[in-house]
């Protein structure tokens, strides 16, 4: 269902952008993110540090001076002091830098080369391969980590390394997990079975193929368990597990903690440090999983209101209209940075109880127009220009909080998508009645009938049934029947209806038109229906707006539009009715284009 | 319901049918040293080896491990070599410390960790970047120093808290109360600049969800939309982060405990393994897989309670 | 700052032979040893609550496995022992027994028992109860049996005399019975469950089982009915267990504790207001044990230049300043600095003189010889010096991390040749012959030749401590010239004690409340 939905224009403007942005090596783009950059130079400085320590340090590790127990920081030759051995703490932190680092290697190392074996194998090959390395790694799961460990001491003779390889294995069932369900979803795409059918082999496949998709979830997966990996040897260290000789955070903050009221430095150091590293692992890795899964968005107040751009003084050009927009101008301002104007001065205006369909196909910035007039642009989004009159007062600069008393009550929305539009952990008629509650102010339980009225009248045969369902049990036009009872439920004057029918069946979407063109007629609301198929508006609107590339290219009554069309992208979007049916034979569209042409 | 609330317990035990069978065949190999180390130093190879019999250690290892699990289903986990504790009731004794510990603090973690996450996300901007730094500051500062720092202030100078030891709540709730308090705050930090940046995420993630935009339209409330709905559906996966840092937990209170003497789990399966207590560590093996069977249950039937798509029926 | 403790308050309890000191006590109708409270001051002193902190936790209470060291503290404030030592001398005292005699060829040893004991239960503590204890740890695996080895029967003669019958003299025997041997157990319940846990015995204090919490606190209360109760000032004795030093420095500025060997450097950090400070210059010797003198495996072990080079690359002073804050004493001896047998001319055998270490290396032909060794925790701190040390004169030393389960077996499994070893004094007669008499645990290869054989056999058949003195003293002496092991330092300790509490350890450190005293 998500496939058939048609991008809005965030989405087109972030796969552009992916686009622009994904011929740019990861490397490249990595460099432009300031965390990343921070975070990685600061480990490379670090991990630098470590390989040179023997340019760097007069004395080895265990080197230790008993006149210098327990120097200050700066004593000549000792940099930072020595430790209650009289052992340079700098030379040591520097090698501490080293265990880290090899830690890391093998703990993120054995993770990925077992996780992600196993994940290709279980995710790859059929059901009882699957079963069996699932359970195997359920069991590794289990095993008590650092106790585990610090039982087989003997096994590993305290060696650090070997510590770490078992503590990858241990970790590797992150890595299963990530592997095995990327490779389940990739398995059945086309150019896996293409790869299948052309006849290579297994491996190859999963090497060339599967690989290459899964990479981005490991390296971000790998800088989390290189810090988890160094962060355990550190501890295991400091619990003085394992040989004492190694230089490690762990062993240097024991010793520091030892110290601690006597030579209070001696822990900050190697604590300082190793938080330093860890802290820039993490988010290194949140850096990482940035650019290559895309960005998360900065977070935005809740409620702010739409952005308005400073001096904005377009005025109306009518006030008797239900809605005049004026001279429109939304731009965004994209992950690249500079603002692009994908509405640029659209005016368009409905009447009281008249029926306006906005068509145009996907980025011509309609849905944009819609979602400002009711004041729901996302964050990124501007108002650079104009004006949006609705019922005499203007919405454009309004705050949320003075925005909401019209929404719902007096101005209505109708999602396209409708499943993601509800939300998924509330039964239906819970967030029907929470709608009609802050919408009208009424009692729950006169909410409840009104909403039991209103999903029967929108076609619900069961409605008790539905206002008891949670969103997934029941089907797609079913929840766009909810979203319309949803909608109407205020007797909103305006109903703003975004391609209400795209993500349906066939035949639910020539049921959900007839009952949105009654409700019309019914409540004698005006709507602005969106879309960018022509079949839908035919028989519904009293008036047609073709939108492109964010302006109004021609505008007017249905049947003119569709008798004599003027403009070139007009003919062309009525031309693709006929196109879609003759060619792909889409039954709505071929259904619809035969009653745009009766 | 209950049919596969015990299909997932009789999986666990299953598990730890396995993992303890498995700890078992490690720890074999150390009979010997323990027998030496109950002897102490001046011990002759004859004594140890009678010792060995007596206890019966010299026996094949798999008819150890049946007579040690025929044992364990009655409910007997033997008593430690060292101390002659019955293992059992002493590891359930030492379990309900550290869960007096490690509860608190998740709870405390998980609503600092809302409050905050929450916060940068439905705020944005200066709060957003302030609450990234307290998370960061988190991660960075180390628990110990906190810990003693803690201790200095509270304990020895103002004396307002005890520096190490632990009072049972049955005992006196408020001593309770003060003797984890600073364990708790330590654990807290650590998690929270965890945990909220995982709320963050997923606060973001649900705030851009086309449901939100709907509920909006209808007028809905942005505390509600907030607080009734983003952070319900973002709940869902932060629960799994959170059932994560609870097992996590046990290895941070090993090195709290240790450090304020608190008589907990992770201590005293600490030294269980350093001495190689046999009996000990096998028993805290046992519980150790059980407690986490039970962890993930619970974390997948409240997972159910929150998502409704993810209900078991 | 710090308030050193003088002497003027110690027990003076004359050392009598002990037939004439059990006459005496026949006499007067007093038992036991006057009190510091009755000789010192004429106001009764209040009972305090003694809590003092330990680094290990107790393992089992039962008589024939109780561990000494810290362990002591818990259990033999439960159990009575029948002997006790001075703190401040080391002398032997009556505890249980209040008199002892050994027959002339040392094989037959009669104990008196004191009159009127009773166990916690009301039972009384009779000869056939010591006996049975006795016989008991005999026969049964554990840590105190090895130590009965030479016993070959126990026998209650009558209500108060125990007669114990002997294959060959032990030297340390009596010493023993101040410890874990000495262990008296109630027979009624000794072969029960609780015995491990909760045992019922004749001792100053019972367990509180319900404020204890196994591992980690052990709270005890003291028993009005104990034959000695008025030399116990302490109405409850706590016993925290502590591992970590930074934790038992909090806790006793808390005063959570009131009694805790401190750090020297923290000392100062100690408000002398509220804190008496006890040093003790001597109460473990650290040293490198040289398991394989013979050189049976590593012949450059078996030659005497190399373990004289061995001890003249170690600097002791800077040991002692840098690793252990100057708290403590050089040395170059295994015997307690407190003892008879204690020669402080011999500490200047090996002044430190790595050069001449290297020369006697070299000479010898061993230079380049590397030398595995286990790193347990007890070597934490001096690795590095120990390292430095060895590469000083031309040796090369490689620590091989050794679990702490696999510490015991370590020393005695033949891989290694050489062993760190920090070693708590227990008696003159025991400090050598642990380390280096044939069945001594610290000689795991059994090492002994002539010298050896000639001064242990004279040892072993000289019932009378001081008639056995020279031959104890040539052997320290053979020792320190044969460099069998390299001793490094004394390691001392700083009790801090509040509430009136001091600490009284010198000779004797003993981990039992007699190390306490209240003056205040």
């Amino acid at each position: 269902m998500e496939a058939m939905t048609a991008p809005s224009t965030e989405h087109i403007l972030a796969i552009e952008d992916a686009a622009a942005t994904s011929r740019i090596p990861i490397w490249k783009r990595l460099l432009k993110d300031p965390q990343a950059v921070v975070t990685a130079g600061i480990l490379v400085i670090i991990f630098l540090l470590g390989i040179l320590t023997p340019f760097l340090t007069q004395h080895g590790p265990n080197d230790a001076d008993l006149s210098m127990v327990n120097a200050p920081v700066g004593t000549p030759g000792y940099l930072l002091g020595a430790d209650e051995t009289g052992r340079d703490i700098w030379t040591r932190l520097l090698h501490s830098i080293n265990t880290a680092a090899i830690s890391a290697i093998i703990g993120a190392g054995v993770a990925l080369v077992v996780g992600v074996i196993a994940g290709l194998i279980g995710g790859y090959f059929g059901a009882v391969t699957r079963a069996s390395t699932e359970w195997i790694f359920n069991l590794v799961m289990t095993f008590p980590g650092i106790l585990l460990l610090i039982i087989l001491m003997p096994v590993t003779g305290g060696d650090y390394r070997f510590t770490m390889l078992i503590f990858g294995v241990l970790l590797s069932p992150g890595i299963y997990r990530i592997v095995r369900n990327l490779v389940v979803g990739v398995k059945n795409e086309l150019f896996v079975d293409a790869a299948r059918v052309s006849g290579l082999g297994n491996l190859r496949i999963l090497r060339r193929h599967v690989l290459f998709v899964v990479r981005g979830p490991i390296i971000i997966a790998a800088a989390f368990m290189a810090g988890s990996a160094i962060a355990v040897q550190s501890g295991l260290a400091f619990l003085g597990v394992g040989s004492l000789e190694i230089p490690s955070f762990g062993a240097m903050i024991a010793s520091g903690f030892r110290n601690l009221y006597i030579a209070p430095t001696q822990f900050l150091w190697p604590s300082l440090l190793l938080g330093v590293i860890t802290a820039s692992l993490v988010l290194l890795g949140n850096a990482l999983r940035d650019t290559l899964e895309g960005s998360k968005p900065t977070p935005v107040k809740v409620g702010i209101g739409q952005k308005v751009a400073p001096g904005n003084d377009v005025k109306a050009r009518d006030a008797s209209a239900l809605l005049e927009v004026t001279d429109l101008g939304i731009a965004y301002r994209g992950p690249s940075g500079q603002p692009r104007e994908v509405v640029r001065g659209v005016s368009l205006s409905v009447a009281r109880g008249e029926v306006v369909g906005v068509v145009g196909e996907s980025g011509s910035g309609k849905t944009q127009t819609a979602f400002a007039t009711l004041g729901v642009l996302p964050a990124e989004a501007i108002i650079t220009r104009g004006s949006i009159l609705f019922d005499g007062k203007e919405l454009v600069g309004l705050t949320d909080a003075r925005m909401r008393p019209l929404r719902g009550k007096e101005i209505a929305y109708i999602p396209q998508e409708p499943m993601s539009n509800l939300d998924p952990s509330y039964r239906v008629g819970s967030q029907l009645v929470e709608g009609v509650r802050s919408a009208l102010g009424v009692s729950k339980k006169e909410a409840k009938e009104r909403v039991l009225a209103l999903l029967e009248r929108c076609g619900i045969n069961d409605p008790h049934r539905t206002f008891d369902s949670y969103p997934h049990q029941i089907s797609g036009g079913m929840a766009q029947r909810v979203l319309i009872a949803g909608a109407v439920a205020s007797r909103p004057r305006l109903l703003i209806a975004d391609e209400p029918t795209t993500a349906l069946d066939v035949t639910v979407q020539a049921e959900i038109l007839d009952l949105l063109r009654d409700l019309q007629s019914e409540l004698d609301m005006a709507m602005l229906l969106v879309t960018h198929n022509f079949g839908v508006v035919a028989d519904i609107c009293d008036r047609i707006v073709v939108m492109q590339n964010g302006a109004v290219v021609e505008e007017g009554p249905a049947i003119e539009i569709f008798q004599n069309p003027q403009d070139e992208y007009t003919r062309m979007l009525l031309g693709a009715i006929l196109d879609e049916s003759a060619v792909r034979a889409d039954p709505p569209a071929a259904a619809l284009a035969e009653g745009v042409l009766q | 319901m209950p049919v596969y609330i015990i299909r997932r317990l009789g999986a666990g035990l299953v598990l730890a049918l396995l993992v303890t069978f498995i700890t078992f065949l490690l720890l074999s190999t150390s009979f010997e040293d323990v027998a030496r180390t109950i002897l102490g130093p001046s011990a002759t190879p004859e004594v140890t080896e009678a010792l060995i019999a007596e206890r019966g250690w010299d026996r094949p290892v798999f008819v150890q491990y049946v007579d040690w699990l025929v044992n364990a289903a009655q409910g007997n986990f033997g008593v430690s070599v060292y101390t002659s504790l019955p293992v059992g009731p002493t590891v359930l004794q030492r379990l309900a410390v550290t869960l007096s510990v490690i509860i608190p603090a998740l709870i405390l973690t998980v609503i600092l960790s809302t409050i905050l996450g929450v916060w940068s996300a439905s705020r944005g901007g200066a709060v957003d970047r302030l609450a990234q730094g307290i998370s960061l500051v988190g991660y960075i500062v180390p628990g110990l120093l906190l810990a003693i720092g803690l201790v200095v202030i509270f304990a020895v100078q103002l004396k307002w808290l005890p520096a190490t030891g632990y009072t049972p709540p049955g005992e006196d709730p408020a001593a309770w109360a003060r003797s984890i308090t600073i364990p708790v705050i330590v654990l807290v930090i650590g998690g929270v600049a965890n945990m909220a940046a995982q709320v963050r995420g997923r606060m973001i993630d649900e705030l851009r969800r086309d449901y939100v935009r709907t509920l909006r339209t209808r007028g809905t409330s942005t505390t509600s939309i907030v607080l009734r709905h983003a952070l319900r559906n973002a709940a869902s996966p932060a629960l799994t982060v959170m059932s994560l840092e609870f097992i996590g937990m046990f290895g941070g209170a090993l090195i709290i405990e240790n450090v304020f003497a608190l008589p907990g789990y992770g201590s005293f399966a600490f030294n269980a393994s350093l001495q190689g207590d046999i009996p000990v560590i096998m028993g805290i093996t046992a519980f150790g897989v059980l407690l986490v069977t039970g962890v993930n249950l619970l974390t997948d039937l409240a997972n159910g309670w929150l998502n409704p798509k993810a209900r078991v029926h | 700052m710090s308030t050193f403790r003088t002497d003027r308050r110690a027990r003076r309890l004359a050392v009598l032979p002990a037939a004439a000191l059990a006459a005496a006590l026949a006499i007067t109708g007093c038992a036991g040893s006057p009190s510091p409270a009755a000789t010192d001051s004429a106001a009764p002193i209040e009972e305090k609550d003694l809590a003092v902190a330990a680094v290990s936790a107790p393992n089992s209470l039962d008589p024939a496995q109780v561990v000494d060291g810290q362990q002591m503290f818990v259990w033999s404030s439960i159990l009575d022992t029948l002997l006790r030592k001075s703190p401040e001398t080391g002398e032997l005292e009556p505890g249980a027994a209040e008199a002892w005699e050994y027959n002339e060829e040392g094989t037959e040893l009669t104990l008196t028992l004191r009159e009127g004991m009773t166990f916690s239960s009301g039972d009384p503590v009779t000869a056939d109860a010591v006996a049975a204890t006795l016989l008991r740890s005999k026969a049964t695996p554990g840590s105190v049996q090895s130590r009965l080895a030479a016993v070959e029967d126990v026998v209650a003669t009558d209500d108060l005399t125990v007669v114990i019958t002997f294959s060959h003299f032990d030297p340390q025997f009596l010493d023993n019975l101040a410890q874990g041997p000495g262990a008296i157990g109630d027979p009624a319940t000794m072969d029960e469950e609780r015995t491990a846990t909760d045992p019922v015995g004749s001792g100053p204090f019972t367990l509180d089982v319900a404020k204890t919490v196994p591992g980690s606190s052990y709270v005890l209360t003291k028993r009005d009915d104990y034959w000695d109760a008025e030399n116990v000032p302490f109405k409850t004795l706590t016993v925290k267990v502590l591992q970590d030093p930074t934790a038992s420095f909090n806790a006793l500025q808390a005063g959570e504790i009131n009694a805790a060997t401190v750090q020297s450097q923290l000392v100062a950090q100690l408000n002398p207001d509220q804190f008496t400070i006890t040093p003790n210059e001597a109460v473990a010797v650290a040293y490198l044990n040289i398991l394989d003198r013979g050189g049976e495996t590593w012949p450059a072990l078996g030659d005497k230049r190399v373990r004289q080079a061995i001890n003249l690359a170690i600097d002791r002073e800077g040991v002692l300043k840098g690793l252990f804050s100057d708290m403590g004493l050089v040395t170059t001896q295994l015997v307690s600095p407190y003892g008879a047998i204690y020669d402080e001319s011999l500490n200047e055998t090996y002044e430190y003189d790595p050069e001449a270490g290297k020369e006697l290396v070299e000479e010898a032909g061993y230079a380049g010889e590397t030398f595995k060794i286990p790193s347990t925790f007890l070597s934490t701190t001096i690795e590095p010096v120990l390292t430095q040390a060895f590469s000083d004169i031309g040796l090369t030393l490689e620590w091989v991390a050794v679990p702490p389960q696999q510490a015991q077996s370590a020393a005695r499994s033949g891989e290694y040749g050489l062993y760190y070893q920090i070693l708590g004094f227990n008696s003159d007669s025991a400090d050598l012959a642990t380390t280096i008499g044939p069945a001594g645990f610290g000689n795991p290869r059994a090492y002994t030749d002539p010298t050896l054989d000639k001064l242990f056999g004279e040892i072993d058949s000289t019932v009378d401590f001081e008639a056995a003195l020279p031959a104890y003293q040539e052997l320290n002496e053979y020792v320190v010239d044969e460099a069998f092991v390299a001793p490094i330092v004394y390691m001392g300790a700083n009790w801090a004690t509040g509430d009136g509490i001091t600490y009284a350890g010198k000779a004797n450190t003993l981990s039992t409340i007699r190390l306490f005293a209240v003056t205040e």
